[in-house]
């Protein structure tokens, strides 16, 4: 897997390169958007939740899943965590919150794993399923935030939004969940070739369910902190973010096929859609048009995964070759 | 008999590595029914696939009706009146008799003067006619996943028929068909023969070819070995012509001192094929375990090592009855397997060697959840040079090595896990002759250091030059014991087809 390590390199360095020229471009045509206010109250307050739902979600890629449910695990818990709220307190709120979560993502990944149905079979109904509940429970109202909740949401430490910091330390925990640990390991190779891994001893029913239910945690956490930041919400808040969420893992470079991809990716993919999204707005774009941006960027890079791949793999093929020789002959 | 429909004359087929056919010769008349036979590998099945145009041989001629043809793929096979139907069948699942059986060639009409479509009417026509030849009635509308195998294997000759071939090639026809419809089978052989077809046909059942057959051919190595009509001859004289008189001395097996009894499978079968096993291996012994392909060796092996659940019965190690649930519980008490197909379920071959060794016991090479890389590379390293995988480094990625290095680096990670009894599953298939006597000197090394070793293998040389004992399996049974200075070719062929061993 060295050679595939070596190739994500270059690729994440790509990526940098991206978000630095796209945060070039848009600073000199609008000097605002490099004001450190605007840069951690808007850039990346606003893509908090994203990104801890994408580090989850690179996780479930490797291993040849998806989940298309996720937005809608969020508000369905921000929903019930509220209503809880305002009936039991915030403590109660917050409890309830992650256990939806997790009930939600036990349910795709029992049914992924056990019943054997797709993963994008599963999810896509499971989507609409949660929807549903979500507005049959709060009969299309909104709900407000709890104090518990604003506290992840719209409260500053050191001047810093906090949800800041939680993602910054979720991110790293998820990197070395994926990158060093023997779980990470393991999601490789079901993603790889879930023969050889069942064949290694690897419970991978228990895997899948595992990760499934550490994404519907991670909605649960996005959900606070979304419902938090915006004070309320309503039931159809999360359908745009199921789709965004895959964008930024993909456009990590995360193989929707499964098996490569890592966590940097992820992170750096976060960054780019947050500046994007804040940039284009910063510039007066017009919606529709920033929505052609996104579409231009992802294929854009997208296109250059593969040839950076494609590069990297018959150079090292090359080298290989001749060590080999050296070495024989 | 009439004239000659279908000749090859010195077929040369050549894989890297392997002389697959060696000037192979073989010619078939009309209304005759000719049997090839051998043993697994000895290359019926790739002179089939030659003449069908799923090869192209390297020398050699093909005449079909007379006329000398060059096969560049199978629809030009067809075409020229040549059809196989394969041990497999190659039907789609999904779709219906008759859409399967018109694949490809469908005929077509013109509407409205242009617009082509498929004429299912004279498709449909065509199709009861040749099911009104066959004598049989299949619905030809039902898919083909509702249909049995038997019922498959008639839409198969059904299918073959639509191409108005004269020459019909039946690969391993009755392997997966209960005794009526071989029965079945045999009438429609019959009376296809009749009419005047031309047969090939491909068994490793003796009993069938004194049946049905008129002349039998037998390949052995890829060599053409003779050719008799099957009045003339018995099943003594076939069974000494496919294993050959030589014996090559290609096998390294140093003679181990054999310790007590390790290992014990006692009464162990499982749902519907396996049936009443018992074994046993001393420590520090090689035991095979030959068969023709399907006798149940793989199924046994991974039933006994809890990759295949639902299976029954008592596995003693060490005199300890173990409990083995699934492949894990198989590993914590020393019992490794190492499959037949390293691609698929060996190694992770997009991962490096390293990785590829450390997956069965990851928990060994962490702390704290967290893996330990230099220790995973140390090992890996260490394995390498006792094993001698070729590859630059341990980090070196499995897919780029060759196959006898995969097949070593999948023996590594077995190693690995420190086991006490080592079942190795065709240890040598795909790889080349040097690294096949690489791993034979690897197995016989192991067993020096007390490691015990069950071995299945289809090449019966490899058997008899490495095991100390050799369990003969034929349809899930064990059906035969030979100890090493008793076991012949001879004996472990004809028990492994006909069922009758000495205990």
């Amino acid at each position: 897997m060295k050679t595939v390590k070596k190739l994500k390199f270059t690729f994440n360095i790509a990526l940098l390169l991206i978000l630095i020229v796209i945060f070039a471009a848009i600073s000199i045509l609008n000097p605002v958007f490099l004001s450190p206010e605007y840069l951690l109250n808007v850039v990346l307050r606003n893509v908090v939740e994203l990104g801890l739902i994408s580090l989850p979600m690179t996780l479930i890629i490797i291993t040849g899943g998806i989940d298309l449910s996720v937005g809608n695990i969020m508000v369905l818990s921000a929903m019930v965590g509220a209503m809880a709220a305002g009936r039991m307190g915030s403590v109660a709120g917050v409890i309830v919150t992650f256990l939806v979560g997790l009930a939600c993502g036990l349910f795709n990944g029992i049914i992924i794993a056990k019943v054997k149905v797709p993963a994008m079979v599963t999810t896509l109904a499971s989507m609409f399923l949660f929807l549903g509940l979500t507005r049959g429970m709060t009969g299309g109202d909104s709900v407000y935030a709890f104090p518990a909740a604003e506290a992840v949401g719209s409260k500053l430490f050191l001047g810093i939004p906090v949800q800041i910091f939680i993602y910054m330390i979720c991110a790293v925990l998820f990197y070395i969940l994926l990158a060093k640990s023997t779980f990470g390991r393991r999601l490789f190779g079901i993603g790889l070739n879930s023969n050889a891994t069942k064949y290694c001893g690897v419970d991978i029913e228990k895997m899948l369910i595992r990760i499934y239910a550490l994404s519907g945690l991670m909605c649960a956490l996005a959900a606070l902190i979304m419902i938090g930041r915006f004070s309320s919400l309503r039931y159809d808040a999360g359908t745009n973010i199921n789709l965004k969420v895959i964008t930024i893992v993909v456009l990590g470079g995360t193989s929707i096929l499964g098996g490569t991809g890592d966590l940097k990716g992820t992170i750096l993919a976060t960054l780019i859609i947050g500046v994007l999204n804040s940039g284009l707005t910063v510039l007066n774009i017009p919606i529709d048009t920033q929505t052609i941006v996104h579409g231009t960027i992802l294929i854009i890079s997208l296109i250059a995964y593969e040839i950076v791949n494609r590069r990297t793999s018959s150079k090292r093929l090359k080298e290989v070759k001749t060590e080999l020789l050296k070495k024989t002959g | 008999m009439g004239e000659t429909v279908l000749e090859l004359k010195n077929i040369v087929k050549t894989f890297p590595g392997v002389l697959a056919l060696n000037d192979v010769s073989f010619d078939l008349e009309k209304g005759e029914v000719h049997a090839i036979c051998g043993e697994n590998g000895a290359g019926k099945s790739t002179l089939m696939k030659v003449l069908s145009g799923v090869y192209q041989p390297d020398s050699g001629e093909i005449h079909v009706n007379g006329q000398n043809r060059k096969f560049a793929n199978p629809m030009e096979s067809y075409k020229s009146g040549v059809s196989i139907i394969f041990q497999e069948t190659s039907l789609f699942e999904e779709m219906t008799v008759l859409e399967n059986m018109f694949l490809g060639h469908e005929t077509s009409k013109k509407t409205l003067g242009f617009l082509p479509v498929l004429n299912y009417r004279e498709m449909r026509e065509k199709a009861r006619e040749i099911f009104k030849r066959l004598n049989t009635k299949i619905d030809l509308d039902t898919k083909i996943k509702t249909l049995g195998m038997a019922q498959k294997q008639m839409v198969e000759i059904a299918k073959s028929l639509t191409f108005d071939a004269n020459i019909l090639i039946f690969d391993e026809p009755t392997a997966s068909l209960t005794q009526r419809e071989v029965d079945a089978l045999f009438s429609i052989i019959l009376s296809l023969k009749k009419e005047g077809m031309g047969i090939v046909y491909i068994s490793h059942r003796l009993e069938e070819i004194f049946e049905i057959c008129d002349r039998v051919t037998v390949l052995r190595d890829g060599q053409y070995i003779s050719t008799k009509n099957v009045g003339g001859t018995n099943k003594d004289e076939l069974v000494a012509d496919m294993v050959g008189r030589t014996m090559h001395n290609y096998y390294p097996k140093t003679e181990t001192e054999l310790g007590d009894v390790i290992f014990r499978v006692e009464n162990f079968y499982d749902e519907g094929f396996l049936e009443n096993i018992n074994f046993e291996v001393r420590k520090g012994e090689i035991l095979g375990f030959a068969g023709l392909a399907g006798a149940g060796r793989t199924e046994l092996m991974e039933a006994v090592c809890g990759l295949a659940p639902k299976a029954q019965g008592e596995v003693i190690l060490d005199g300890k009855k173990l409990s083995i649930s699934d492949y894990t519980d198989a590993m914590k008490e020393g019992l490794v397997y190492v499959s037949e197909d390293r691609g698929k379920y060996g190694l992770i071959v997009d991962m490096s060697i390293e990785e590829n060794i450390s997956m069965p016991q990851l928990k060994d090479f962490s702390k704290f959840g967290i893996i330990d890389r230099k220790k995973e590379s140390a090992v890996a390293a260490e394995y390498m040079k006792e094993i001698t995988i070729k590859a630059p480094s341990p980090d070196f990625t499995v897919n780029n090595l060759s196959g006898g290095n995969q097949q070593k680096v999948s023996i590594a990670k077995a190693l690995a896990i420190q086991p006490k009894i080592l079942v190795l599953d065709e240890p040598t298939r795909g790889v080349d002759v040097n690294a096949k006597a690489e791993i034979h000197k690897i197995i016989s090394e192991l067993t020096g250091k007390g490691l015990t070793i069950l071995m299945i293998s289809s090449e019966l040389p490899e058997l008899l030059g490495m095991c100390d004992r050799i369990y003969v399996m034929k349809e899930g049974r064990i059906v035969g014991c030979f100890s090493r200075q008793d076991a012949t070719q001879d004996k472990i062929l004809k028990t492994a087809l006909e069922g009758e061993g000495e205990e």
